[in-house]
């Protein structure tokens, strides 16, 4: 066995986020590939929710449907996961009596009853059982003890000495019981990578704003709103580290007026936000496309429309994006689907804002933003945050036609020149015109003209698979890992993928890479193929309906759902 | 669930859906009881559960529409009240209630409320003041106290804005009828509700409450049994004190009662005075 899925199951408020987080991060440590991801239920308390977390000695950064071992919190929890079909009867359920006794009268051999709660209590109080549940789960991993000891300093040393060495103990017993499921029950050999070690374990949250702050991001305007408030909430924390200024709107409308404010006075400002708050900035988008100011804008998609699924995931608002807000004007969507990608793509978005003087989309979604995963520290090696600002003379004109389309943007104060600008249409100047001839002026340069130098600096997508493939899967954003864990598995098929991290607007040399393939399909995390309808818009080609895998009950794809659908393609 | 069983003996469980139990509510929180003072509310009055609507925006406070027995809507983010006014005026006789968060009343739906406030529309706004956005983690709000600790407002330097204290806002924008309860002042409430339903014209009613998950954690304000006795211990009932005297201060004295109640035409039923007079 080369990884092992483990499935933690409970009410929010029980703690698992704690514990999953202990066991992938020692686990990490001790130099194994960990991928963790959660489903949980729109409230604060009480519920079912559950985190999967994968152990492996490869890339294993998918959600999947099959749980090796579950440890069930609470009642409600075997059920939970049955539901969605993710217990089977080699399924190791391990836990208290009166969760799991059922169970163990059924399945005798892959039921193993511990009793964490008593064990915690004989240590110093309840609030150990869950130490006790994660040494139960380590106990099967080569970790060496000195690890585990640091995280529990790290991480309770501030509650004193005595909490640190009751949890201490508490590991030790959960350990014991490990041993005996050990023998018992589940012989795994995995080696450990010391190269794992020295990596990070970080969030599809923690790279975007990663991103943002490498992109030098010095101001944040925005209003909470799952599942995107993650980025407001890390940037918050580090403001006074990097010098960002975190400004909580009253609401989105707020949020990015005042983000384009900012980026008018000389600040690169970013708002987050998910779709319905974006629904909001709608006016200020089209504002930021007359007035060609720069923006960034991430979206962390649920399900919609309206309040939808607050808590769960979607790729339902690529088409919200692309097409809202009135009036023709240029913009870019960027969608990671690696930590790498979270990074790297809103580093560069706020470059290719400053360049291009659009808005600038990073698309991700619930599970991206929600998971984490270990992954090699960033290089920054080829980072750098480009600035356009121009120092103004006497007599500048912030709508200087040009051939690029792009005019050099000034900020007030810095030059001798004033920046004028106006929502209604203006002329060079930036005063309100109705001089129709320079409406057509404006129109050529700051949509024609850009939009042409955008498509040339069009981010490729990747291609995952050999170079001489029949079958060719587009994806685009959080489906990266799914696909391409799929695709290495069923290696030799004739199936390569081809991810996009811009998906608009599209360049023509994507084309090449379509037709080449005997089949082009496509997967998408949502009810109508958004994607294909951008290919078909931008470069006129087709995927038919029947070669979609589409899916919109908020649930991430299984990997098994993607070995299911690529078994009818191929070699 | 045993408070499943409690509840439905309750007095009130005639209004509760018990389909919808057990409450989606942290232990310790004010909504469940701010709920209750509703439907006591209701009750007191003998109104016909079909001529309620209880509307709410997006929240914790906003999820308690869906556990009434009367016709509820969930709206969106900040829109209840603006929604509500659609309802009020297309069906003057429906009864128009209003409860949520502090967060999707005054922050994202603060413009809706001060302008529903001026047009004196008839409707009872129940706003659950927690301090906090609750739902979404813990951010600071509208109503969060300067240099209070929330998720976006970290140690050491806290919350940089000043607090609105609705009260005022409501009064000044022109409500009729305004009140300011603490959770724990249930009876006197629910009668504030109830007059505030019987009153012809905007009312607004802020329950100060308590959210020991979010806003009691970050500033350690200890468990919901202590918050609620916090909120007991400097409550100071000042009924008909002017409003702008109506000081909410949390640490040391929230000003309770009924600060505003006049008479002042009410925007439905001129709508249909105007009419029945051009139609004469
Ligand atoms: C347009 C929009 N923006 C943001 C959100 C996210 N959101 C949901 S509830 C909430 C705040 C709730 O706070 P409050 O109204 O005080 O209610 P409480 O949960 O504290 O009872 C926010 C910001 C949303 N649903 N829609
Ligand atoms: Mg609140």
């Amino acid at each position: 066995m080369d990884e092992v899925s483990i499935v933690l199951a409970g009410a929010a408020g029980q703690g698992i986020e704690t514990v999953a987080d202990f066991m992938a991060t020692v686990l990490k440590n001790a130099g194994y590939h960990v991928f963790a991801t959660r489903e949980f239920m729109s409230r604060i308390r009480g519920g079912t929710n559950s985190l999967q977390l994968r152990v492996s000695t490869e890339t294993r950064a998918a959600y999947r449907r099959r749980t090796d071992i579950m440890i069930p919190l609470s009642e409600t929890a075997i059920p939970h996961l049955e539901k969605h079909s993710r217990l089977s009867d080699d399924t190791l359920v391990i836990g208290e009596d009166e969760l799991v006794g059922a169970r163990a009268k059924k399945n005798p051999e892959r039921t193993a009853v511990i009793r964490f709660t008593e064990i915690a209590k004989e240590v110093g109080g309840k609030i150990y059982s869950n130490t006790v549940a994660a040494g139960a789960i380590l106990a099967l991993f080569d970790v060496e003890d000195e690890t585990v000891s640091e995280y529990l300093t790290g991480r309770f040393g501030s509650k004193g000495e005595k909490v640190v060495e009751q949890n201490k103990e508490a590991y030790h017993r959960g350990v014991e019981e490990g041993k005996r499921i050990r023998s018992d029950f589940f012989a795994l050999d995995m080696k450990p990578d010391s190269k794992i070690t020295g990596e990070m374990l970080i969030s599809g949250t923690d790279s975007v704003a990663m991103g943002a702050i490498a992109g030098g991001c010095n101001f944040i305007a925005s209003y909470p709103m799952s599942p995107s408030t993650g980025v407001l909430v890390f940037l918050s924390q580090q403001a006074t580290e990097f010098g960002i200024v975190v400004d909580q709107a009253e609401d989105e409308i707020s949020a990015m007026n005042k983000g384009l404010g900012a980026w008018y006075a000389g600040a690169r400002a970013m708002v987050t936000t998910s779709g319905g708050g974006f629904a909001l900035m709608s006016e200020g988008l089209s504002l930021a496309g007359i007035t060609e100011t720069p923006m960034v804008i991430h979206l962390a998609q649920r399900p919609g429309p309206a309040t939808g699924l607050p808590t769960r995931t979607e790729q339902g608002d690529l088409l919200h994006v692309i097409r809202t807000a009135h009036g023709d004007f240029p913009r870019i969507v960027l969608t990671p689907g690696t930590l790498e990608d979270g990074f790297l793509l809103t580093q560069k978005a706020f470059n290719l804002a400053d360049k291009y003087q659009v808005p600038v989309f990073v698309l991700t979604d619930q599970y991206f933003v929600d998971s984490s995963s270990n992954t090699p520290v960033f290089d920054l090696g080829g980072i750098e945050v480009e600035r356009y600002i121009v120092r103004t003379e006497t007599e500048y004109q912030r709508y200087r036609l040009t051939d690029s389309g792009i005019s050099p943007r000034g900020i007030p104060g810095h030059g001798e020149g004033l920046v004028c600008v106006d929502s209604d249409e203006h002329d060079e100047d930036g005063h309100i015109t109705e001089d129709l001839h320079v409406r057509v002026d404006m129109v050529q340069k700051r949509v024609m003209k850009k939009m042409r130098a955008i498509r040339e600096d069009f981010i490729m997508p990747e291609l995952v698979g050999p170079e001489d493939y029949s079958t060719l899967v587009v994806t685009w954003g959080s489906n990266y890992h799914v696909v391409r864990e799929v695709l290495e598995k069923i290696d030799d098929s004739g199936i390569s993928m081809l991810h996009f991290k811009q998906t608009y607007p599209l360049s023509e040399a994507v084309l090449e890479y379509l037709e080449r393939a005997d089949c082009v399909v496509s997967i998408e995390n949502n009810a109508t193929g958004q994607f294909t309808k951008i290919l078909q818009d931008e470069l006129g080609f087709t995927i038919s309906s029947d070669d979609m895998l589409l899916k919109y009950n908020g649930l991430p794809f299984a990997v098994e759902e993607i070995e299911e659908f690529l078994s009818n393609y191929g070699r | 669930m045993t408070t499943v069983q409690k509840t439905l003996s309750h007095p009130m469980a005639k209004y509760i859906r018990e389909d919808r139990l057990p409450w989606i509510y942290c232990p310790g929180c004010s909504v469940g009881i701010v709920t209750n003072m509703v439907a006591r509310a209701i009750d007191n009055l003998g109104i016909d559960f079909n001529k309620v609507v209880i509307i709410s925006g997006i929240g914790c406070t906003g999820r308690s529409s869906g556990y009434f027995k009367t016709g509820s809507f969930h709206t969106t983010h900040g829109r209840a009240i603006a929604f509500a006014e659609g309802v009020k005026i297309a069906n003057p006789d429906l009864e128009v209630i209003v409860i949520s968060g502090d967060g999707d009343i005054a922050a994202i739906g603060g413009n809706h409320l001060i302008h529903a406030c001026r047009r004196n529309i008839d409707m009872t706004v129940v706003c659950v003041n927690n301090f906090n956005y609750g739902m979404t983690g813990g951010q600071f709000g509208p109503t969060t106290e300067h240099e209070r600790y929330s998720q976006t407002s970290p140690p050491p330097i806290g919350n940089y804005e000043h607090p609105f204290n609705l009260v005022k806002l409501a009064a000044s924008s022109g409500a009729s009828f305004v009140a300011r309860w603490t959770a724990v002042q249930a009876r006197r409430a629910a009668r504030s509700i109830q007059k505030g339903i019987e009153k012809e014209g905007f009312s607004f009613i802020e329950i100060v409450g308590a959210c020991p998950t979010a806003f009691g954690r970050s500033n350690r304000l200890g468990d919901g049994v202590t918050m609620h006795k916090h909120l007991l211990e400097v409550a100071e009932i000042q009924n008909g004190l002017p409003p702008h005297e109506a000081e909410l201060d949390y640490d040391n004295r929230i000003v309770c009662g009924e600060f505003v109640n006049i008479e002042k035409p009410e925007y439905t039923a001129v709508i249909s005075r105007m009419r029945d007079r051009i139609e004469g």
